[in-house]
C-alpha cells in the first residue's frame, strides 16, 4: 500500500499532527504513524498497534485488561472494560488517492450483549464542534458482525 | 485487517487509473490531454462526463442525461431486468416469459398494481412488479443475495462507463460514496453540491468467477448483488450519500468470487441558467471503516 499517495494532500505532517487546506476550510489531523492501540494482558505484557494504516489489530490475541489510545498529540484515551473489543477506523478516499482519517470507533460488547461506541475524533476543521481527542459515547445499535472482536480477560 | 479498494475507469480498450471527474463540453475529441477544458454556459449546450487520468482524459457520456437502467440478466436463458421508473426508491422488474428464475428468497417481493409475483411457484405476470418491503414506492430492502447476470450492451449504468471499485483485501464497514469541496472532506460550500446537482446511478456486487480477468469489462459477468442499486442518488456530504453496504469484504479468488466490487456513474442535474457562471470543483469520496 501506498501510504504516500494517501497522505498526498496532507502539508506539515510532523511529530504531532497534518495540515489539509481546502477553499474555505482547514483541516488539521492527527499524524496516522503515530496513532495507535495500546492492549494491556495478565502479568503486565503490553501489545502495542502499528500505525492507523495497517492498525495490527487482527492478529491480537484475546484476553484484553485494559484497551488504550494513543494519538500523536499526546492524547491517551483509557477505554473502558468491556466484555470484547472490536476496533475500527473511519476514513475517506478520494478518487485520487487522497484520505482523510475521521475518527477511532471502539464498539465495546456489554455483559447483556448490548454495544456501546466510543468514537474518538482524529481531526478538527473550521467547521466541525469536535476537536481531535474528543470522545463521544453512543449506544450502537447497529450490529456488526466481524471476526475482528476480541474478548476480554475473565 | 486494513481493506484496500482500488480504483479503475476504463476506456473502452483498457483500465485507467482516475484522477479526476470532469465535466465539460462534449465538442472535443476523446481521448485528449488530462486537463484540457471547454467550457460550457448553463443550459445552452450539453454538458459531457470524462474520465482523466493523469495523462489523458476520456469523453464517457455526451450529456447529463439520467439513465433509465442498472440491468442485470437473471442466471439461465431468462431476460428478466431490473429497471428504475425514474426515481432511485422504485426499482421495476421486467419480465416478458413468465419462465422461473433465481429470485430471491421469501418476502423479497411485492405486488404493484394488479401484477405480481408469487415467488412460492417462481411464476409472475409481466410488466411492473415491484421489488421492495412495502408499496410501489417502498425502499429495496431485500435483493440483497440475488444472483445476476451483467451484460453492459444492455445498461444505461455498467463497467465500461463507471467508475470502479475493486475490494482486494480484507473487510470494510459502513461503506457509502458521497462528494465534497475539496481534500479537507469536511464542507459543501459549493453550488453544485448543495444544491443537490451531482448525483450518481450505481452498484456494489460481487462478481463471480473469471479470474483472469480483474475488472469485468467488454463481456458479459456473473455476479450477486449487495445491497439494492440506485439510480439517481445526490451526493451532498453528510447531507446525502449513497449507503452501499454495512459490510464489504474481498473472497478469496479460489471460492469463486472476486471482489466486492461497486461501480457508479456520475451525473450532473438540472443544470439551467439559474446556476451562477463558474468553475466548480468538487471531488467525490468512499467513506469506510476497517480494522
Amino acid at each position: 500500500m501506498d501510504y504516500r499517495k494517501q497522505l498526498q494532500h496532507v502539508k506539515q505532517l510532523g511529530s504531532e499532527d497534518g495540515m489539509v487546506y481546502g477553499k474555505t476550510n482547514k483541516v488539521t489531523m492527527v499524524n496516522p504513524h503515530k496513532t495507535y492501540f495500546i492492549a494491556h494482558y495478565p502479568g503486565g505484557k503490553i501489545i502495542k498497534g502499528n500505525n492507523l494504516f495497517d492498525t495490527g489489530w487482527d492478529p491480537l490475541p484475546d484476553g484484553i485488561v485494559k484497551l488504550e489510545y494513543q494519538l500523536s498529540t499526546g492524547h491517551v484515551i483509557k477505554i473502558p472494560r468491556f466484555r470484547a473489543y472490536l476496533h475500527l477506523v473511519e476514513v475517506s478516499d478520494s478518487l485520487d488517492g487522497g484520505r482523510i482519517f475521521h475518527a477511532v470507533h471502539i464498539k465495546g460488547m456489554t455483559n447483556n450483549n448490548k454495544v456501546t461506541k466510543i468514537t474518538v475524533i482524529l481531526k478538527q476543521d473550521l467547521y466541525s464542534k469536535f476537536k481531535i481527542g474528543d470522545i463521544i459515547v453512543s449506544e450502537d445499535a447497529q450490529q456488526t458482525l466481524s471476526s475482528s472482536w476480541k474478548l476480554a480477560a475473565v | 485487517m486494513a481493506a484496500t479498494l482500488t480504483t479503475k475507469f476504463w476506456d473502452g480498450d483498457s483500465w485507467n487509473d482516475p484522477a479526476k471527474i470532469v465535466f465539460t463540453s462534449p465538442n472535443m475529441d476523446s481521448p485528449n490531454t488530462a486537463g484540457t477544458r471547454s467550457h460550457v454556459l448553463p443550459d445552452l449546450m450539453d454538458i459531457a462526463l470524462w474520465y482523466e487520468d493523469t495523462s489523458n482524459m476520456y469523453r464517457i457520456t455526451n450529456n447529463q442525461d439520467v439513465p433509465t437502467s442498472i440491468i442485470f440478466e437473471f442466471y439461465g436463458e431468462l431476460h428478466s431486468s431490473f429497471d428504475f421508473a425514474g426515481s432511485n426508491t422504485t426499482m421495476t422488474l421486467y419480465d416478458q416469459t413468465g419462465a422461473t428464475g433465481d429470485w430471491p428468497t421469501a418476502g423479497a417481493v411485492y405486488y404493484n398494481n394488479a401484477n405480481y409475483f408469487d415467488y412460492t411457484a417462481k411464476t409472475w405476470n409481466p410488466n411492473n412488479i415491484i421489488l421492495g418491503t412495502g408499496t410501489d414506492t417502498g425502499t429495496l430492502t431485500a435483493v440483497s443475495g440475488t444472483n445476476i447476470f451483467l451484460d453492459p450492451s444492455l445498461a444505461d449504468v455498467n463497467f465500461e462507463n463507471s467508475m470502479v471499485y475493486e475490494m482486494t483485501l480484507g473487510e470494510a464497514y459502513n461503506v457509502y460514496l458521497t462528494a465534497w469541496d475539496d481534500d479537507t472532506h469536511s464542507s459543501t460550500d459549493n453550488t453544485v453540491i448543495s444544491g443537490s446537482h451531482y448525483r450518481a446511478a450505481g452498484c456494489a456486487c460481487y462478481i463471480t468467477g473469471d479470474t483472469a480477468t480483474p475488472y469485468p469489462a467488454g463481456a458479459s459477468t456473473y455476479g450477486t448483488l449487495i445491497d439494492v442499486p440506485v439510480l439517481d442518488q445526490v451526493l451532498n456530504g453528510n447531507t446525502s450519500n449513497w449507503q452501499i453496504s454495512d459490510s464489504l469484504r474481498y473472497n478469496a479468488v479460489d471460492s469463486g468470487v472476486s471482489g466486492a466490487y461497486v461501480f457508479f456513474r456520475p451525473r450532473l442535474y438540472n443544470i439551467t441558467s439559474a446556476i451562477p457562471y463558474g468553475v466548480y470543483d468538487f471531488i467525490t469520496t468512499l467513506h469506510f471503516q476497517y480494522t
